[in-house]
């Protein structure tokens, strides 16, 4: 991963000054993303939309069929994560965390609540690390580290201030915590932070700031800070921390020093109109989640990322998926785009694992393979 | 066992019934407020369900035992379901139960496939959202036991305990003991 060669944090100034010798051949080739609303935080949130009509290339390599019978198979796959020869789902409508190895034979099923997950009630995010399993729950206060050969498991106790969102593992071991938390300092003491958790210790390295749409939200009681999706990813060098209602992702060092922020939107980024009182009525948040793209993954890749953009289709009841890859986290960039009908949930050196959607009844669910290329 | 609790709730509900007009039931103290309560009025509708076949919601001149459900309800929110679905197979009550999905064509699929983990229910699917667009529903589940179209009693508790099961059982049969 490059570091960014403009400052960080949060300068907007100085990205909007930029032109992008790649992606910027005529004036209509870039256009500057606009604050939604300023003045509270500081939060970085300019961004420059990336004219790119280059497709990315997908090749089908697998697929994995999760289970053989009805009840091996989630009913409601929540949290999904691939590592080295297992497989690992959250089965959220039976309560359950199912592991599989790569031909898709059930290894292991553990309930939530029970045994040795009994501390976790509504995990919401893994990592894994050889035969542990980290889980991260939503409510509880520690990381649960689950043996699975043995299905035994420690709890990692964790200085939590609120809901836990997500979870990625460093190369040094450190885990990464995502939570919308407190955070005095910021938006009325609100604020969606990220933690840099030692795997000894409880030591708070570094917040990510929340990006000022999503604050101005939370003191308006607004529907856009209900989308509290956040997410960690770590390379070997960086974490990076994802913002649901920007495509500008913060980025620090191992050590939790800030790095820089990846300021590339896609052709294809619509940000909010505008914030609406937040409701729990469904149809009324896929009528407001249909007018726009959520920044829904990221992964490092390579010298750049790819990033996972969500729109709900509310004829359907479905998200669609929009891929935008680019090769440099900084200009000179080149970037891709590309669509899927699945859910992509990792990207693993150039190999991209895809969700299937729900077949029929009956049929378990599946995880397509393919290679970036 | 299942026909003693029938018989014992049979002459509770006959010995608390007035034969009077539809009344509104025992209020039951609800977590959240969910855009319908008792006292409202549903529109009929007909909807397709997963048998296959079409069923009236909120018919006329019937009652029905009637939950509201969407597939991103809370993790939570399952103990309704599986609480009900134990209550009534305990004692089933003359009103029909259904639940009614928020589920656009796409979605039935795997709303089916995550019901069928937490009930026997009969699943009809409201594509367009028209009944969460009438009263703008929240926090669903919620269940409404409704007569000629109006909510008579409303309930959106975990009902995992035997109490609040035979308490939901007693509030539907006196109902139906009540019924005309």
């Amino acid at each position: 991963m490059n570091p960014p060669t403009f400052a960080f944090p949060y300068s907007a100034a100085i990205l909007t000054g930029i032109c992008f010798a790649a992606a910027c051949s005529s004036a209509d080739d870039a256009r500057r993303g606009t604050n939604f609303e300023k003045g509270d935080g500081g939060a970085a949130e300019a961004y420059r939309v990336v004219a790119t009509s280059d497709s990315l290339v997908l090749r089908r390599v697998g697929r994995i069929v999760l289970g053989i019978a009805p009840q091996q198979t989630p009913a409601q796959a929540g949290r999904v994560v691939v590592a080295g020869d297992r497989v690992l789902v959250a089965d959220k409508a039976r309560r359950r965390l199912l592991a599989f190895d790569r031909s898709g034979a059930l290894l292991a099923e553990l309930p939530f609540g029970k045994g040795p997950l009994a501390g976790a009630k509504n995990p919401v995010a893994f990592a894994v690390a050889r035969d542990t399993a980290f889980v991260l729950d939503l409510s509880a206060a520690g990381i649960i580290a689950l043996n699975i050969p043995s299905q035994t498991a420690t709890n990692l106790s964790m200085r939590r201030r609120s809901s836990a969102i997500d979870l990625a593992r460093l190369k040094n071991g450190a885990l990464a915590v995502a939570e919308v938390g407190l955070d005095p300092e910021v938006v009325d003491g609100k604020a969606t932070i990220i933690r840099l958790l030692a795997q000894d210790a409880t030591h708070e390295l570094r917040v990510c700031r929340p990006h000022s749409i999503y604050a101005a939200s939370i003191r308006r009681g607004g529907i856009i800070s209900m989308f509290r999706e956040f997410g960690v990813t770590a390379d070997e060098e960086h974490v990076f921390c994802r913002q649901p209602v920007t495509p500008v992702v913060q980025f620090f060092e191992a050590n939790g020093a800030p790095a820089g922020a990846i300021s590339f939107a896609p052709p294809f980024y619509q940000p909010p109109p505008g914030d609406i009182s937040a409701t729990t009525n469904v149809r009324e948040i896929g009528r407001f989640t249909s007018t726009w793209t959520e920044h829904a993954r990221f992964f490092p890749h390579g010298k750049g990322f790819l990033s996972v953009y969500r729109r709900h289709d509310l004829d359907r009841g479905v998200p669609i998926h929009s891929l935008f890859a680019c090769d440099a986290v900084s200009v000179p960039v080149r970037c891709r785009v590309g669509s899927l009908t699945g859910e992509p949930f990792q990207l693993t050196g150039d190999t991209l694992f895809v969700l299937d959607p729900v077949g029929q009844p009956g049929v378990p669910r599946s995880i397509t393979i393919l290679v970036v290329q | 066992m299942r026909a003693t609790t029938i018989a014992f709730l049979a002459i509770v509900a006959a010995g608390c019934s007035d034969r009077s007009e539809p009344r509104l039931l025992p209020h039951t103290r609800l977590l959240y407020r969910h855009g319908i309560e008792e006292g409202s009025r549903l529109r009929p509708r007909i909807l397709p369900c997963a048998d296959g076949r079409d069923r009236t919601i909120a018919p006329s001149k019937a009652s029905q035992l009637v939950t509201f459900w969407t597939n991103g309800d809370c993790a939570t929110c399952e103990r309704h379901l599986t609480g009900l679905d134990a209550a009534l197979r305990k004692a089933p009550p003359a009103s029909p139960h259904v639940i009614v999905a928020y589920a656009p064509s796409a979605t039935q699929l795997a709303v089916r496939q995550t019901l069928a983990a937490h009930t026997s229910a009969l699943v009809c699917f409201d594509s367009q959202g028209a009944y969460w667009d009438d009263h703008n529903l929240q926090h669903t589940p919620v269940t409404a036991l409704v007569d000629n179209g109006r909510i008579l009693y409303l309930n959106d508790r975990p009902i995992t305990s035997t109490i609040e099961q035979d308490q939901l059982l007693l509030t539907v049969w006196k109902y139906r003991g009540g019924d005309r």
